[in-house]
């Protein structure tokens, strides 16, 4: 059984809709990208998920945690899971730390919190986990302050504080987003080595395929609330379905091979007070038919652990294709230019 | 050779900041002699990681800032100083595009009024020629006319940095300096404002200078990159060189630090974060995270010579002047 699984979670902020259905399943160990521009959903799919958006927020649907419905639980019970079983780390981790606070005061903390130890034990684990995310120096960081420590540290620190929890899932919201290029790698190559070594399942939340593609198994694209796409990390780049996902790809230059001219998605995010009728993508997408602008796509299977929301592909028919690949030629009818 | 149309000549460029109430103040060197051209036509990438000078480095370019040392020529004559008549009047045919488009712009006042502004300040044009070089600029940035009543904050992301893009063009200038113009943009949107910046390129022959933090983003636009460390350039050339042979360890590193799909081993992981400009390591500033270090990079600085085929490099190990040594504190991870 999948250890966390959302079904069909909206998410609206007065008449203003987040998430318009979301369904996803994580296993235990999993690493999951979620892929999205701004504003998609992506950051309040896990907040809504772990109880952490504010009142105003209307959740529906259900979050499976373990089997137990998060949405309705106790809030006694939902505080053992936030930060014990699922920990949560964010972009800015230096907003994110308190800044008046030493820095192993803030680790002993969530180790008294979520482990019950306190006292000598406790700092000696705090020690362990600063030495455990490759924090030089771990015994004097203790008594240091988060100015002190530079972006990628503090990052190091915050995922210290998630692994104090010894969580069964890490929850990463743009990690790395905020960090320079070289010391993103040292970032991304840690929760790798985390995983690796505790078994962790891992969402990692992303603007940039790249991130995600190499360091987790599975990714599903998110546009103005809800999953477009959702396939094997391997498969999503070679056999992208979803206009969309496509249109990403083609969005971010190459690195070799022939400069030209970048396919860029025309337009921009429609306004979440003002959704199209059918599909969101309808008025940027340039493969569109006529219908697309009245119904709005269910998910369809198109693959093995495949499945995109548009008109355009076909039902993929279980095992009748042994390769998995399907063919679209002909299905698609292209509307080229559109005003 | 042609007169470049921008040139800085070992431009340095000094700060001072104060540890503590009491404490003695630190000079930084943030720009550390800097040589670079940029010809009409060309774009020239500026990469490197936050810190290392970049920004600055673009400020001096402009004359916003005065250079300590060194020189900045526009067509060969001196920059004039900041605030006089000449640079003013020299302003209109350099222009500036900034990462964050709605901090560049003002909030209470509608796009078209914000992109005409330069003419008005530069008092070019009648009030009617004015209102036709919106209409022209707004087409070339892909705006509809109806855009220019619209607030900042009635514009989405990509069509703000689009608004300041045209701002920037209204005066018809020779130079752009481009300060991570898409860093703060979505991939979708980042991806019109590279193909919007390469067609205007080829449409006006403007001399580009893009900074960046994004190799890929620099390839795109680039004919030239040059890759900054701690205030210097560290290796210059072509982008396809740079990128696919990259020479200088940093390079190396930057180049090997790209996120790209199916690609999770072989990547070599710097140690540490970039260094303090105000407490510069000894030697060549990349020593202490360098996986090739030795003992002799550590005292003494390489400068930056070239490597043929329009390439420059600054490192010792890459020159030659040295056997590659094992890094003095840096690992490698396969």
């Amino acid at each position: 059984m999948a250890f966390v699984s959302l079904r069909d979670m909206s998410v609206s902020f007065g008449a203003t809709p987040a998430l318009r259905g979301v369904s996803l399943s994580l296993g235990r160990g999993d690493a999951l990208g979620l892929v999205g521009e701004s504003g998609c959903g992506k950051s309040v799919t896990w907040l809504a998920a772990l109880g952490l958006l504010p009142g105003t927020a209307q959740v529906t649907g259900e979050v499976l945690i373990d089997g137990s419905d998060a949405l309705t639980m106790p809030v006694c019970q939902l505080e053992k899971i936030r930060g014990g079983r699922i920990a949560m780390i964010f972009q800015d981790p230096a907003s994110s730390l308190n800044p008046v606070h030493r820095i192993g005061r803030q680790i002993v903390e969530a180790l008294t919190l979520h482990r019950g130890i306190a006292g000598a034990e406790a700092r000696a684990e705090a020690k362990r986990l600063l030495d455990q995310v490759g924090i030089p120096d771990a015994a004097r960081r203790l008594d240091g302050y988060p100015h002190e420590l530079s972006g990628g540290q503090n990052q190091r620190v915050m995922i210290a504080m998630a692994l104090a929890g010894q969580p069964e899932m890490l929850v990463a919201d743009e990690p790395t987003t905020a960090l320079d290029v070289t010391i993103q790698a040292q970032i991304l190559d840690l929760l790798r080595a985390l995983r690796r070594d505790t078994g962790m399942a891992l969402v990692l939340i992303s603007h940039d395929l790249g991130v995600v593609a190499e360091t987790c198994d599975r990714i599903a694209v998110m546009y103005a609330g809800r999953i477009v796409e959702e396939a094997p990390s391997e498969t999503l780049f070679r056999n992208p379905q979803h206009p969309y996902t496509r249109g990403l790809m083609g969005a971010l230059p190459p690195i070799s091979g022939e400069r030209q001219r970048l396919v860029s998605i025309r337009g921009s995010v429609p306004d979440p007070n003002d959704m199209p009728a059918g599909c969101a993508f309808a008025p940027r997408c340039a493969d569109r038919f006529a219908a697309c602008d009245t119904s709005d796509p269910a998910n369809t299977p198109v693959g093995h652990g495949h499945r995109a929301a548009c008109l355009g592909v076909r039902e993929w028919q279980g095992a009748l294709r042994a390769d998995g690949v399907r063919q679209t030629d002909g299905v698609r009818r292209t509307v080229g230019a559109f005003a | 050779m042609t007169t470049p149309l921008i040139e800085a000549r070992n431009v340095v460029r000094n700060y001072y900041s104060r540890r503590g109430v009491f404490g003695q103040p630190v000079q930084v060197r943030a720009v550390d002699g800097v040589s670079l051209k940029i010809a009409r036509g060309e774009t020239l990438g500026l990469v490197g990681e936050s810190g290392c000078g970049k920004s600055t480095t673009a400020r001096l370019l402009l004359g916003m800032e005065p250079a300590d040392e060194g020189a900045v020529l526009f067509e060969g004559q001196p920059l004039p100083s900041a605030d006089s008549a000449d640079w003013r009047s020299l302003r209109r045919r350099m222009q500036m595009v900034f990462q964050d488009p709605l901090g560049a712009l003002d909030r209470r006042l509608p796009a078209g009024k914000q992109i005409t502004e330069p003419l008005d300040i530069h008092r070019i044009g009648t009030p009617a020629e004015r209102q036709a070089r919106l209409a022209t600029l707004l087409e070339a940035v892909g705006l509809r006319p109806d855009f220019a009543a619209r607030f900042p904050h009635e514009l989405s992301g990509g069509q703000r940095q689009r608004a300041v893009l045209a701002r920037a063009l209204a005066t018809d200038p020779e130079l752009l300096i481009c300060d991570e113009p898409i860093s703060a943009l979505d991939v979708s949107i980042q991806a019109q404002v590279m193909n919007l910046l390469t067609d205007i390129q080829a449409e006006l022959g403007l001399g580009i200078l893009f900074v960046s933090h994004d190799l890929r983003a620099v390839r795109q636009v680039s004919h030239r990159v040059a890759v900054m460390y701690l205030g210097r350039i560290v290796e210059e050339g072509p982008p396809d060189a740079v990128l696919h042979d990259p020479r200088h360890p940093y390079t190396q590193a930057l180049v090997s630090a790209i996120p790209h799909p199916g690609k999770t081993t072989g990547r070599t992981i710097l140690e540490g974060d970039p260094p303090n400009p105000a407490d510069r390591p000894s030697g060549c500033a990349f020593h202490p995270r360098c996986p090739v270090a030795t003992s002799f990079c550590a005292e003494t600085s390489p400068n930056l010579t070239g490597a043929g085929q329009g390439r420059a490099v600054a490192c010792h190990v890459a020159q030659g002047t040295v056997a590659a040594g094992s890094g003095l504190s840096a690992r490698k991870v396969a």
